[in-house]
């Protein structure tokens, strides 16, 4: 295939101008060729298109090379401007040289001509690609201090051994210090006394790699300590060698604040539990057992208003001491103390099947379970998951056919799907999200306290898992439940033991 | 005649608890009752030469609570071999867990039933664990 080449010739004569071009076609270049005669289509033609070279003839009574270059040079354009006349002399060539043509051949030196204009469209291609490499430095370092700049972490860079280079404004701001005075000669300046440790030998090495960021405290210019991730990354060269540390930290002070709190909240909650659990049960039980000792009073003078409204008031006293122990079970679970724990789901739900024995039978009911899994949780919580949706199933059960309760679990990618499906009253699709609700009963003629949903909720949600209902009135329930799936141990991957 | 103190400042439980040890007539049994954690150990360190045969401990109390009596009756050479039920309001497993996070034990532990008739049964329980624990039933 042909090299295109695009050439502006500035020169009187068409004859010649004919002979410049021909050198051009031998040597197999697809050519585009236009001649200007003077200075103003010598200026349309540059304005109009792009060239590859322009070869100026200086023997133009009018309008000359060096006219010719100035006006070029106005354009700013990177290409060879080679002046070729018949006769040139030294002088002037050299002169015309220092002005800024690329190069003079002369006419009757044709055979000279196709090779300087190759050399020079060879050295305009390097010096084209070397500026652009340098725009791309110069842009992606433009790039660079602009993230870094506008970022909300602090971010600095030091050399291979530790010396400043950069910091940028939000790192100036925060330790109030100049960007040539950061990091600072000592670390302990900076850092909290108690974080020195973790931050790993700071002074010793202060640049030690933390690519996955320890969390320390760092001294605000008031004085202040902030708790932030610190991360520290190599730049190495292509040898490997260090040339720069790039820092950051970022401030996860609100975070930790927040975490604190939470700690204190559920610390709390743990408290009111217990309270709950205790310091009201026992004015309840008296209440209970007063109502009990006062109705064996009545009945020895039997007052029948008297004894009814006694009854009421140990149910009360009854359904109230439920609650205020389902409020203790739910406050108490933690999956925190849960290392290592493993339920196994046939185990399981064998012991469920056991307890809730007569309750099935009575409701002759037909409970079945496929498969269930061992899964890395307490077995206590697994029980009260089961038996808690299990003995929901058997309250709401619908009179008009007989009960089918169907228990399986599904292994999904990253987690096991539990669900247990019945063919009971079902319930509202409104209310689906409702159900979990600690204390609320969708159906208020049932016997219950509204606890044992609520139990399962935090049961799953403890282990990270999510509970969910789907159902419609008269159509029966499914709960869906996730929980983790058990990592393999030795043993399951076979390895004998020694 | 067995002598039976009761660190119990709850008057309802106090008597149910009376009505309790009543039920088993061929176990006669005296019932002493202090109503705090410190009257409790001033009557122990001023029983002798006679000491109470078990003691009832109640965590709730006023003062020092029960915890903190198991502790100095532990810790007391005279009072060390004491029998001691421990009779709460909270659920069993949070009455062990309190007192041993004092890291004292009890000799037993009780839950104060809710339902009186299950409370009334405390007496025949109390009287099996005492004889158990002090060797009675051997004999």
């Amino acid at each position: 295939m042909k090299s295109p080449l695009r050439v502006l010739n500035i020169e009187d004569s068409i004859r010649d101008s004919e002979l410049l071009r021909r050198p051009f076609e031998a040597a197999g270049y697809d050519i585009v060729w236009e001649r200007a005669e003077n200075a103003e289509e010598f200026r349309q033609a540059l304005a109009r298109e792009s060239w590859d070279v322009v070869l100026a003839d200086n023997n133009m009574p009018q309008f000359d090379a060096a006219a010719a270059l100035r006006i070029f040079q106005q354009q700013a354009l990177d290409i060879p401007f080679i002046v070729v006349s018949g006769a040139i002399g030294e002088d002037l060539g050299i002169s015309m040289m220092r002005a800024g043509a690329h190069d003079y051949v002369l006419k009757h030196q044709a055979r000279r001509l196709v090779p300087a204009v190759e050399r020079e469209l060879r050295e305009t291609q390097v010096r084209r690609e070397r500026r652009a490499a340098l725009d791309r430095l110069r842009e992606s370092e433009q790039r660079f201090r602009q993230l870094a700049e506008v970022t909300p972490h602090l971010v600095w860079q030091t050399g291979a051994e530790g010396q400043p280079e950069y910091a940028n404004s939000r790192c100036r701001e925060y330790f109030g210090r100049e960007a040539a005075d950061f990091p600072p000669e000592q670390w302990k300046d900076v850092i909290h006394p108690e974080d020195l440790a973790a931050a790993g030998a700071v002074n010793s090495d202060p640049d030690r790699p933390r690519p996955q960021g320890v969390e320390i405290r760092l001294r605000r210019h008031d004085g202040t300590y902030h708790w932030f991730i610190q991360r520290s990354v190599a730049v190495r060269d292509p040898d490997g060698r260090i040339q720069h540390w790039v820092h950051t930290a970022t401030d996860i002070d609100n975070l930790k604040q927040h975490a604190e709190a939470l700690v204190r909240t559920n610390a709390q909650l743990q408290q009111f539990a217990y309270a709950a659990a205790h310091d009201l049960l026992e004015p309840l039980r008296n209440v209970s057992t007063s109502l009990r000792l006062l109705e064996r009073l009545y009945q020895q003078h039997p007052d029948k208003e008297a004894l009814e409204l006694i009854a009421e008031a140990t149910g009360d006293a009854h359904r109230l001491h439920r609650m205020l122990s389902g409020l203790y079970e739910i406050t108490k679970i933690d999956a925190a103390d849960s290392a290592g724990a493993v339920a196994d789901g046939a185990q399981v739900m064998r012991q469920v099947l056991a307890n809730l024995r007569t309750a099935i039978a009575e409701s002759n009911a037909e409970v079945t379970a496929a498969m269930l899994p061992s899964v890395p949780i307490r077995e206590v919580h697994l029980l009260q998951l089961l038996q808690n949706l299990v003995a929901n199933s058997l309250k709401f059960r619908d009179p008009a056919r007989p009960l089918r309760v169907r228990l399986s679990a599904e292994r999904q990618s990253r987690h096991w799907l539990f669900s247990v499906a019945d063919n009971g009253i079902g319930f509202e699709p409104s209310q689906s999200q409702r159900l979990f609700d600690l204390f609320r009963r969708l159906h208020q003629d049932q016997e219950g306290t509204g606890v044992g949903l609520a139990l399962c909720a935090r049961i799953v949600s403890s282990y990270g898992g999510r509970i969910w209902a789907e159902g419609r009135p008269g159509e029966g329930a499914t709960f869906f439940f996730t929980l983790p799936i058990r990592e393999a141990t030795e043993k399951d991957r076979g390895v004998p033991h020694s | 005649m067995i002598q039976i103190l009761a660190a119990e400042d709850n008057r309802t439980d106090v008597r149910l608890l009376r009505m309790a040890l009543d039920k088993e007539q061929d176990w006669p049994a005296e019932l002493i009752v202090t109503e705090d954690g410190d009257k409790t150990l001033d009557y122990l360190r001023g029983a002798r030469p006679r000491l109470p045969d078990l003691l009832i401990l109640d965590l709730n109390l006023p003062r020092r609570d029960g915890v903190e009596v198991l502790q100095a009756v532990r810790a007391t050479l005279a009072l060390c071999a004491l029998p001691v039920i421990v009779l709460s309001s909270s659920p069993l497993e949070a009455i062990e867990t309190r007192v041993r996070k004092g890291n004292v034990a009890a000799d037993a532990y009780f839950s104060k039933p809710f339902d009186l008739d299950e409370f009334l049964d405390l007496g025949r329980q109390i009287r099996r664990c005492y004889e158990v624990l002090s060797g009675a039933a051997a004999r």
